[in-house]
């Protein structure tokens, strides 16, 4: 298994940790989506490998953490992805507090995909408290790329 | 370096593949029953993840109880005899009355009702989906747990069995959104189904009409109908009552009996007359 797989297993590895550990009830809404930013940081990695396939299989595994429907998560992460890994370049290039209004756009559209499917599915109610997460993700997408960055460093992935 | 030239499908057409492939899995997972054996599997193999998620907690609790200073370990030592002498003396009343049951039964020609097989089991401290109400409990199929099987707490009924894995398994709370159980006043008898609000302190009484004989703290019990939950178990009490004409139903909400926000250790039961029928 050479080093781009094992830093990307590690990494979702991780992100998928911190996505259920325990939390107090009031800090919960604003859990940031750790699973979204680390596939969307090697989706602009890696972006016409592996990107897309990453994101589906690491929603896949929210699915079975959080006991949705096989495919909620799974569909809201391909579409994230697939919306900045098709523009990696220009994305790459934007400074900091661009990136982070795009992190915010895209989380976004990751709580309403998977919001859909679920209401399509079970009929559940809207709360505004569903995208409180949108703020933190957007705030802390600087150092999970600078996490990330030199996690693949260390693995020395090209 | 990504090569300039690169081969294999496109990323269009990967996003387009796994867009139909999560749609595929949402049809099946959603329509056949036979999905839960893939969640099984799927469950195992996430357990690893879990296990790191709850460390923290467990680690946090062990170092608490065994930093427990001696005063407080004597005053909770007292509290607990009391509760068990009053518990005690509670259930020998109960086998009394179990005793004069099964005669009252045997002279009516009823069935005996058996012990019934009960397990202990601890909610594993792991964060679920905001969405639905669910919890994962310490106990799987090798603990003989089934899917249906209900669930309760020292107050209540809690819910029911949705998924098992080998280790764990998820329990469906009565207060999430796709729930429903039968339930009867002890009161008057009358047979109504409660479903989940999707609210911890809230369930819903369906289809009750505006001329039943309906107050608020009523307590309703399980009905045992739908075979999932056997009889009796509390479920809830009214907490509100709204009469508008204009609806064809009365709008009761009920309180649950267990306490649904801080579940801790639940009661896993077997229903004798329900393995006896397989």
């Amino acid at each position: 298994m050479n080093n781009l797989s094992v830093s990307i297993v590690l990494s979702l590895f991780v992100a998928s940790v911190l996505q259920i550990i325990p939390m107090p009830a009031s800090i919960d809404p604003f859990r940031p989506d750790w699973v979204l930013m680390v596939a969307v940081y090697w989706g602009i990695r890696t972006p016409s490998r592996l990107s897309v396939g990453v994101a589906g299989l690491a929603g896949f595994v929210l699915d079975v953490l959080y006991g949705t429907i096989l495919g909620t998560h799974a569909l809201a992460m391909v579409v994230a992805v697939y919306i900045v890994a098709t523009n990696y370049q220009r994305f790459k290039n934007y400074e900091m507090p661009l990136q982070i209004a795009v992190l915010l756009a895209l989380s976004l559209v990751y709580h309403l995909v998977s919001f859909t499917v679920q209401y399509a599915f079970t009929g559940l109610p809207f709360h505004p408290s569903y995208l409180y997460p949108m703020v933190s993700t957007a705030v802390l997408w600087p150092w999970s790329v600078w996490m990330l960055s030199k996690l693949s460093r260390g693995f020395s992935v090209s | 370096m990504d090569s300039v030239f690169v081969r294999g499908p496109s990323i269009h057409q990967r996003f387009w593949f796994m867009v139909v492939a999560c749609i595929v899995a949402m049809l099946v997972d959603s329509r056949l029953a036979s999905a839960a054996n893939t969640r099984l599997v799927l469950n195992s193999m996430v357990a690893p993840i879990q296990y790191m998620a709850g460390l923290p907690s467990w680690l946090l609790s062990t170092f608490s109880t065994s930093l427990a200073t001696r005063e407080q370990l004597l005053a909770d030592n007292q509290a607990l005899l009391q509760q068990y002498l009053k518990v005690s003396g509670q259930l020998q009343r109960l086998k009394s009355l179990e005793q004069e049951n099964e005669r009252l039964r045997s002279i009516l020609g009823a069935p005996i009702r058996t012990e019934s097989r009960k397990m202990v089991a601890e909610v594993v401290a792991v964060d679920n989906n905001p969405f639905s109400h669910q919890v994962l409990v310490n106990r799987g199929s090798l603990d003989d747990v089934y899917l249906g099987q209900p669930v309760l707490s020292e107050s209540g009924v809690v819910g029911q069995v949705v998924e098992v894995a080998a280790n764990t398994s998820r329990v469906l709370m009565l207060s999430d959104l796709t729930h429903a159980i039968p339930v009867r006043t002890e009161r008057t008898n009358v047979r109504y189904i409660a479903s989940g609000s999707g609210e911890l302190d809230r369930l819903f009484l369906e289809h009750v009409p505006h001329s039943n004989d309906l107050a608020v703290g009523d307590l309703l019990l399980s009905s045992g109908l739908g075979e999932v939950f056997p009889d009796g178990y509390p479920v809830g009490t009214v907490a509100s009552i709204e009469r508008d004409e204009t609806r064809p139903f009365l709008q009761v909400t009920l309180t649950p009996a267990a306490q649904l926000d801080r579940v801790k250790y639940l009661l896993f039961i077997w229903d004798e007359a329900d393995m006896a029928d397989e």
